[in-house]
Parts: C-alpha cells; sequence; structure tokens
C-alpha cells in the first residue's frame, strides 16, 4: 500500500520555524511536514501561534530562524511561484470594502498566470455571490466565500485557511469541508486549515498539529493524535500521586477529576486495574480523549508547569 | 517585470475604489474650468499659478489613495497574498507617482498654453517647458518626502508629519532671516540685490542649466526616496 | 456494498470500515477481485480523513481480506474469503479451548458445557 507519506513532495514542510514578539510572545521552533493530498488541522487555543504561523508562510512576518518550503520551493527565494500556487483565505476580508465582487475578479484575475475566470464564476454562483453587491454588504460567511473562491480559481495547489469557519453556520461549514475534501481529492492538492472549532476537524482531516504557547505539542495523523491520550476520570479522593506522575493535564472539581494521560502511561495507574476485567469496580476509568479534550487538559495551570519543566 | 506590471495594475484600481468618473472628471474639469474662466476674462495673470498649484494638490493626493484604502480594513493582508515580491510592490506605486507625475505635467501645459493663448494669442514654448518643469520638480520632491512617511506612517500621521515638516522649515528660513536682519542687515541687502541681479541677467542658457538641476534635484530625490520606503517597506510586519 | 459510519458507538471509524467490508466479503457480497471504492472517493462521500480509510485498507490488506495494487486500487483477494473462513475459525477453536480450560479447572463436565455451549450458540443473534 502506497501510504501517505512515501515518495509525494510535501505539500508544506515547516523546519525549525521560530518568531519572537517585542511583546514577549514567542513561536519556538515549529516543525513539521504536511504531504500533498491531504487536509492539516493546525489546532490550538487563542493566541497559541497559528496566526503567526501563517504570517511566516506568507512572509507577511521575518522570521528569526528556520526555513518554511512550499512544494519544495522557499517561501521567500520563490516568493511568487510560491503564492501563485497558494490560495489564501482570512477570517476577515482583505478585499477593499467598496469594491464590487466584480471589481474582485477584476483586481485578482491579472495576479495569477493561472486566473480561471470559468471556475471563479462557477463558485460565484454555488455560494450565491452577487457580481453586483459590493464587499461590505457581503456577510461575514459570504466574504470568506469570496476568499475562497478567489483562492480556488488560480490552480493553486496549497490552500491556507486562518479560522475559515469562525463567521459560518452548521450547513456554511458542512458545505466548506464538503470543498475541501473535493479539493483534494486528485491525491496533489493539500489543505493547511486553523480553527478552534475541533468539530470541522472530527471527521475530515488527516493530520493535526497542535500548538500550544507558541510551542509544538504534537504533530501527526488525526487518529494518532486521539489514540495516544485517553482521559482518566475519579472521584475527588482517587486523585492517587501515580495519576498525578504520568497526568499531561489535570482539572479538578467538587465531585471529581478529569487527567489526561499519554496511553503508553495508561499500564503505571494502580487505580485502573483494581478488579480487572470489571471496570465498575475500579476506582478509575479511563476512556477515549476527544480533541476539545486534549485541548482542554492541555492548557490548564498544572500542565503550563508541566511543559515548561519538560 | 510581471511583478511590478501587477502591482501599478493593483494600485491604480485601489485609487479608482471609489470610482473613475470622479477622478477622471476631477482632471478633466479642472482644466476645463480654468480655460474656461480664462477664455470668459480674457487670460489673466494668476491663471498658470492657479491651475499648478490647484492640480498639484489633486494629483499630490491621488497616488497616496492606495495607502488609505490599504489601512481600510484588512487590505494590506492582500499584499501578503498576492503573487508579488515587496520590492516590485514598492516600486509598482511609485511608478504610480511616476505616472501622475505625467499626468500633471500634461495639466500644467494645457492650463498654461491656454493661459498664455488667451493672453498674447501665441505660446511661448520655453516659458511653457519652465512652467511644466518647475511644477513636476516641485511635484517630485514633495511625493519623495510624502511617501516615505506614508509607508513609515498611517496616512494621516504621515500628512500629520508632512505639514510638520513644511512649518518648520518655513520657520526655520524666517528664523534665519529674521537673525541675519537683526545681526548684519547689510547681509540681507547684499543677498536681494545678488538675487535680483542674477535673474535680470540670466541667460537662455542659465535657465536650461537651472531646470537641469531641478530634474537632476528631483531624480535625486526620487532615488532616495525609493530608497528610504524600500527599507521600511521590506522590514514591515503585517 | 453498505457502508454506514456511527460517530456515537464509540468504535473508531477505521474499525466499523473494515468490520464492515469484512463482514461484506464473507457474505459474498464483494466477490473475489473486485474493487473497493478508492480511498479518496470513499473518504469524500463518508466525510471522513482519507488516512482513516488508508489505515482501513491497510489492515485489510495485511489481514489478507483484500489487496492493494499500486495506481490500480484495492481489490478483495482470490482467497479472502477462505482466509478469514479460516481465521475465523481458529479463533473460534482458541475461544473455545480457552473455555474447555476453565470448564475443566472447576470441573464442569462435558455435558454441561455442552448445554452451555448450545445456550450461547442460541442466544447470540449479535454477530
Amino acid at each position: 500500500m502506497t501510504t501517505a507519506t512515501d515518495q509525494s513532495p510535501m505539500a508544506l514542510s515547516i523546519t525549525g520555524a521560530t518568531k519572537h514578539y517585542a511583546s514577549g510572545f514567542t513561536l519556538d521552533d515549529i516543525t513539521f511536514d504536511l504531504p500533498s493530498g491531504y487536509i492539516m488541522g493546525l489546532i490550538g487555543p487563542n493566541g497559541a501561534g497559528k496566526s503567526t504561523l501563517i504570517k511566516l508562510i506568507l512572509n507577511m512576518i521575518h522570521r528569526d530562524a528556520g526555513e518554511i518550503h512550499v512544494l519544495g520551493l522557499d517561501n521567500i527565494a520563490d516568493e511568487e511561484i510560491v503564492k501563485e500556487n497558494l490560495g489564501v483565505v482570512f477570517d476577515s476580508s482583505y478585499f477593499i470594502e467598496t469594491w464590487t465582487v466584480n471589481k474582485v475578479e477584476q483586481a485578482m484575475a491579472p495576479m495569477y498566470l493561472a486566473w480561471d475566470h470559468a471556475a471563479f464564476d462557477g463558485y460565484l454562483t454555488r455560494f450565491g455571490l452577487d457580481r453586483k453587491k459590493r464587499v461590505k454588504e457581503l456577510s461575514r460567511g459570504m466574504q470568506m466565500k469570496l476568499m475562497l473562491a478567489v483562492a480556488l480559481s488560480h490552480d493553486a495547489k496549497l490552500l491556507v485557511l486562518d479560522e475559515p469557519t469562525s463567521g459560518l453556520d452548521v450547513l456554511a461549514r458542512d458545505e466548506l469541508m464538503d470543498i475541501l475534501q473535493n479539493y483534494i481529492a486528485d491525491g496533489e492538492r493539500s489543505v493547511l486549515f486553523s480553527t478552534h472549532i475541533t468539530a470541522d476537524l472530527e471527521r475530515a482531516a488527516d493530520f493535526i498539529t497542535y500548538i500550544t504557547r507558541g510551542k509544538l505539542y504534537f504533530t501527526g495523523p488525526k487518529d494518532e493524535f486521539e489514540e495516544s491520550f485517553r482521559l482518566v476520570k475519579g472521584g475527588p479522593d482517587d486523585l492517587a500521586p501515580d495519576v498525578k506522575g504520568v497526568a499531561v493535564g489535570i482539572h479538578r472539581y467538587e465531585t471529581g477529576f478529569d487527567a489526561l494521560v499519554r496511553a503508553e502511561d495508561l499500564g503505571k495507574i494502580a487505580g485502573l486495574k483494581a478488579g480487572e476485567g470489571r471496570h465498575w469496580t475500579a476506582p478509575l476509568t479511563a476512556e477515549p480523549a476527544s480533541i476539545d479534550d486534549i485541548i482542554r487538559l492541555t492548557n490548564t495551570s498544572d500542565a503550563a508547569y508541566a511543559m515548561e519543566v519538560a | 517585470m510581471i511583478g511590478i506590471r501587477r502591482a501599478f495594475e493593483l494600485d491604480v484600481r485601489r485609487i479608482t475604489s471609489q470610482g473613475v468618473f470622479s477622478i477622471v472628471a476631477l482632471l478633466i474639469g479642472f482644466p476645463a474650468v480654468i480655460i474656461l474662466l480664462g477664455s470668459i476674462s480674457g487670460g489673466v495673470s494668476y491663471m498658470p499659478g492657479a491651475a499648478i498649484g490647484g492640480v498639484s494638490a489633486m494629483l499630490a493626493l491621488l497616488p497616496l489613495n492606495t495607502f488609505t484604502f490599504e489601512q481600510q480594513g484588512q487590505n494590506n493582508w492582500m499584499n501578503g497574498v498576492i503573487p508579488v515580491r515587496r520590492i516590485h510592490q514598492v516600486i509598482g506605486r511609485y511608478l504610480v507617482v511616476g505616472a501622475c507625475a505625467l499626468i500633471l505635467a500634461l495639466e500644467v501645459a494645457v492650463c498654461v498654453g491656454a493661459g498664455m493663448l488667451f493672453e498674447s494669442g501665441t505660446i511661448q514654448f520655453s516659458g511653457l517647458i519652465i512652467s511644466v518643469l518647475a511644477a513636476v520638480v516641485m511635484y517630485a520632491l514633495l511625493e519623495s518626502v510624502l511617501l516615505p512617511l506614508c509607508y513609515r506612517f498611517t496616512y494621516q500621521k504621515a500628512l500629520l508629519t508632512m505639514m510638520l515638516i513644511c512649518i518648520g522649515l518655513g520657520a526655520a528660513i524666517a528664523a534665519v532671516f529674521a537673525l541675519l536682519a537683526k545681526l548684519t542687515p547689510a547681509a540681507i541687502d547684499a543677498l536681494i540685490s545678488w538675487t535680483v541681479s542674477l535673474t535680470e541677467t540670466m541667460s537662455g542658457a542659465g535657465m536650461i542649466w537651472l531646470a537641469l538641476g531641478g530634474v537632476v534635484l528631483a531624480a535625486a530625490a526620487a532615488v532616495v526616496s525609493l530608497f528610504v520606503s524600500l527599507h521600511i517597506y521590506l522590514a514591515k510586519e503585517f | 456494498m453498505k457502508l454506514i459510519i456511527s460517530s456515537v458507538s464509540g468504535e473508531p471509524i477505521y474499525e466499523q470500515i473494515k468490520n464492515q467490508i469484512r463482514a461484506s466479503v464473507l457474505n459474498g457480497e464483494l466477490k473475489a477481485g473486485e474493487a473497493l471504492p478508492s480511498l479518496r472517493k470513499l473518504a469524500k462521500e463518508l466525510r471522513i480523513s482519507v488516512l482513516t480509510v488508508t489505515r482501513a485498507y491497510n489492515e485489510l490488506a495485511d489481514e489478507g481480506v483484500v489487496q492493494n495494487i499500486q495506481g490500480k486500487g484495492t481489490f478483495v483477494m482470490d482467497k479472502g474469503n477462505e482466509l478469514m473462513r479460516n481465521q475465523l475459525e481458529s479463533q473460534a477453536r482458541a475461544s473455545l479451548a480457552e473455555a474447555v480450560c476453565a470448564a475443566k479447572a472447576v470441573d464442569i463436565p462435558l455435558a454441561d458445557l455442552e448445554t452451555m455451549l448450545a445456550e450461547e450458540y442460541q442466544k447470540d443473534v449479535a454477530s
């Protein structure tokens, strides 16, 4: 079986990307690869550094260290070719507000060698975008769709979307995911897509890159991400030292606690073993962790401390 | 180069964001009104001055619209999306200013020429060329200062800074003269009589040298300005 | 072939795909040599990750149920049906051996064990 990664060139390859801000925030040594033909979700809480990373890819801010390659090309040395092949959607419109949809096309078409008028027209119809409407008259969701229509109409090989779903209702989010899955169907195009709405990712994303506090926490197949953690639950008195020792994050509440534990550390917890095979007698239970659980529990204050020591 | 062409095109679209009509109407309407007034009053001496002043002010602000529109919403992010290098984005914008300077030259030539026709029935080409050159050189100097300011600051701040620079410059010159008048009143008289004699005795060749000097000065200012703008814009973060 | 994904069952999606394809092969709905839906098409239609489908197909290939032919697709193995039957048979036998072992440990006679087996056999309808 040809699995994901062999031979095909990387759609996006980031090595040691680092950016310091005077404010004190640092995006620290981020490294990951996105193979061609897949969707990667870039996740993390607000302020984690997702937008910073996307701006680094677009050379909108200066990186202090590291390398970024898009389709094997350096994003700065080969900026023009890279950007011909990039489709970009931000969380708010980057078009001039007084432009009509038609004028958006007139402005964007000469920017790209491969502009496809028929494709753009098709997306306008599909999205219900009126050529005569001005950008400022469009709802947030419609503005996103307009950016998406532009991003999809010049034969881009990599789509970069920064929080595209934040202003969308369920139907529109569903439609977006449909479009993205269609987009990668030929196996040569890829999507990098930052979001804090993890429901979007639960199904369609192939890879997950999880950033928190400016550091890379995980990158790899989504299934692996979810399977590499378990959620251990128990009463308030069951939080034994062995649980504390292996937990990467703990949330305590009055009647109990949730602890996030790496799957391989599960065996080290005695509370799970008592009454083996009959879970209801064991003081603790372990269950699969969702993406939200992982984000939530790796951002507690305990987790912050654990990350600093590590 | 394709990048510069794209940047130029995009900036023209930014400038005409509110519609092409109003801009064309102004560019044609202004000289038309001047000429109309001139034809009624039979040509008056203030006409060339008014024409140069009005058209210059209009065209001085026109290319700066690119900055105001970039400031609107997140339009500056567009500069990070399009396949155009930053260096080409800046050169493209300077070319837009260059195009405006050409339009200025044309408008001034028409207005001043019309004024001359109304006044004396003929056009003195040397005078016409000097008027056009003077307008273009002044324009180039003004924009050379304004553009880096706009790249560095917000549009409003840049205009404010420019005003302060003008006021400061005026105040400095006034101060120098006031100081001279107080310390050595004779020096002022000497200076004035020297300038007067210079203009009186200046030959055709002298005028050409002066014009050439102006052009060289304007070109030098534009080049320095371009480098300063590049330096600022290449370091800019969106 | 019917393939339905449940998002509340708690069973990983790739397991659901594997089980359903395996069942289709077993009941003869998918014939030997028949092609499975293409990876990307199936992922798109079920709106799940391409990697999840890849994993299900890979694991089915490891089990010998299907075969990946590079550039062409995934096909049901000639012996897929038979192989799986054998596998399940040996699995059943192993479980029985375990049951016998436990029965012997507490001296359950064979007759009683047979009754228990019959009971279980009739009770079990799910699979």
